[in-house]
């Protein structure tokens, strides 16, 4: 049976799938509230402030994932900061995504219409309400879809840290892979795997983004 | 440990920026034109069509590009056929840049407004006509800013292929960092090297995306 290598080797499989879905949302956890912070800095913050994110942001944009990764994990212990693989993953995933979500969020903001600031200040909102139900939420409802994508591209960059030895889905793939030597079947099985994965982490990103961002636009 | 003088290392890390280049080239032509074939798969009325359409692009928008290599070059050599290095690199980036950029050409064709077909049918234009006149000249001016974009992302796609061993700027700047154990400054230079290659198509992409945007 070309499949039966699953039922012996479920355990890790789950292991491996559950280590790729953590090291995801964890990196989108840390990322998003660094994204909104840096996005809002870049709209409203002082000119060295926006020159040294925006300086952040370009790098990261413009060089391979792989290469922070390879740099944080090899490079940086020259200096001291030695971080476990999972530790580097995390790391150079978050620094990642806040990079990409950075300019999202930052976007967002922007597109808030002048007059909404007019009409916020004439209801008498303090300066707290206005940016939490005029600016943040209306912003981050409009890029919703773009953050989601930017989501399920964490989770398929992530594949690489596997090459670090974080045990991620990938890593266990290529494990069972020299075991089993049913190279097609394993290969394609966790693409599938990988398949469902980015279609529940959009899906229930897309419904949470509408539960959470639209009911705080009616509030 | 080997030593080499900076200026050496450079040199290597040039002469295999070129099989990035031409990675990238492939990448870009070959996607591209696969893209195409897939966007008039996508416009005609077959259902049939449709589906395997939507299958292909879920399939590779939502699995790893690396799961996709590991595929085409362990798995079908498992099944039978035995891939070179180089060419399974050319047709996991062509058909992975084959599936986003269809995507992207797809939602710039439907962007185009409805009353624009209804006029130009009422125009007694027939579907080549109104393709040719009136969607495609729009949906091309939507499309240059995203399909330039996309070429940064091909472009840092490349450096996945050194996985399977396509030995390109990230495969040499690894092996040079592994015998002169400086990582540092071996991946600092790659990192340069590759963001050379990619900023300018980057302003490049969102100048013509401003100059494309209508002010709302």
């Amino acid at each position: 049976m070309p499949f039966d290598w699953i039922i012996e080797y479920w355990d890790i499989l789950l292991g491996g799938a559950l280590r790729t879905i953590a090291l995801t949302l964890l990196a989108i956890a840390v990322a998003t509230p660094v994204s909104v912070l840096l996005g809002w800095a870049l709209v409203s913050g002082p000119g060295w402030g926006r020159a040294a994110i925006n300086a952040y942001v370009e790098l990261f944009r413009n060089t391979p994932y792989m290469i922070h990764l390879f740099f944080i994990f090899f490079a940086l212990p020259r200096f001291g900061i030695g971080l476990d693989p999972f530790g580097a993953a995390i790391a150079s995933l978050c620094l990642m995504v806040a990079a990409f979500g950075t300019k999202i969020v930052e976007s967002g903001l922007r597109a808030t219409p002048r007059g909404q600031h007019e009409a916020a200040a004439s209801l008498g909102m303090t300066a707290g309400q206005a940016f939490r139900h005029v600016t943040l939420v209306p912003a981050l409802a409009r890029v919703w879809p773009a953050l989601c994508s930017l989501a399920t591209m964490a989770l398929l960059d992530s594949a690489v840290v596997s090459l670090i030895a974080v045990e991620d889905l990938t890593w266990v793939t290529t494990f069972i892979e020299t075991r089993n030597f049913r190279s097609f079947e394993t290969f394609f099985f966790s693409s599938l795997v990988f398949l469902a994965i980015s279609y529940a982490l959009r899906r229930s990103l897309l419904a949470f983004g509408d539960r959470v961002l639209s009911r705080g636009m009616r509030a | 440990m080997i030593s080499y003088t900076n200026p050496e290392i450079i040199a290597a890390l040039l002469l295999a920026t070129r099989y990035t280049l031409v990675l990238f080239f492939v990448g870009a032509i070959g996607g591209g034109v696969l893209a195409l074939l897939l966007l008039v798969m996508g416009l005609s009325k077959s259902r049939l069509l449709q589906r395997l359409l939507g299958a292909y692009v879920a399939f590779f928008q939502g699995t790893p590009l690396l799961m996709q290599l590991y595929l085409l070059f362990f798995g079908i050599a498992y099944l039978g056929v035995r891939l070179p290095t180089w060419a399974a690199a050319a047709i996991a980036l062509i058909a992975w840049s084959a599936a986003f950029l269809s995507e992207i050409w797809r939602g710039c064709v439907a962007a185009v407004p409805r009353g624009q077909w209804e006029a130009s049918s009422s125009l007694a234009m027939g579907y080549l006509e109104q393709m040719r006149y009136v969607i495609l000249p729009q949906a091309l001016t939507l499309a240059v800013g995203p399909t330039v974009g996309f070429l940064v992302d091909i472009m840092k796609a490349t450096a996945v292929t050194a996985i399977i061993g396509y030995v390109e700027l990230f495969q040499a700047g690894n092996a040079i960092a592994n015998t002169t154990f400086q990582p540092f400054k071996v991946y600092g230079m790659v990192a340069v090297i590759y963001f050379l290659l990619c900023w300018p198509v980057s302003l490049a992409a969102r100048r013509i995306e401003a100059r494309y945007t209508v002010p709302r």
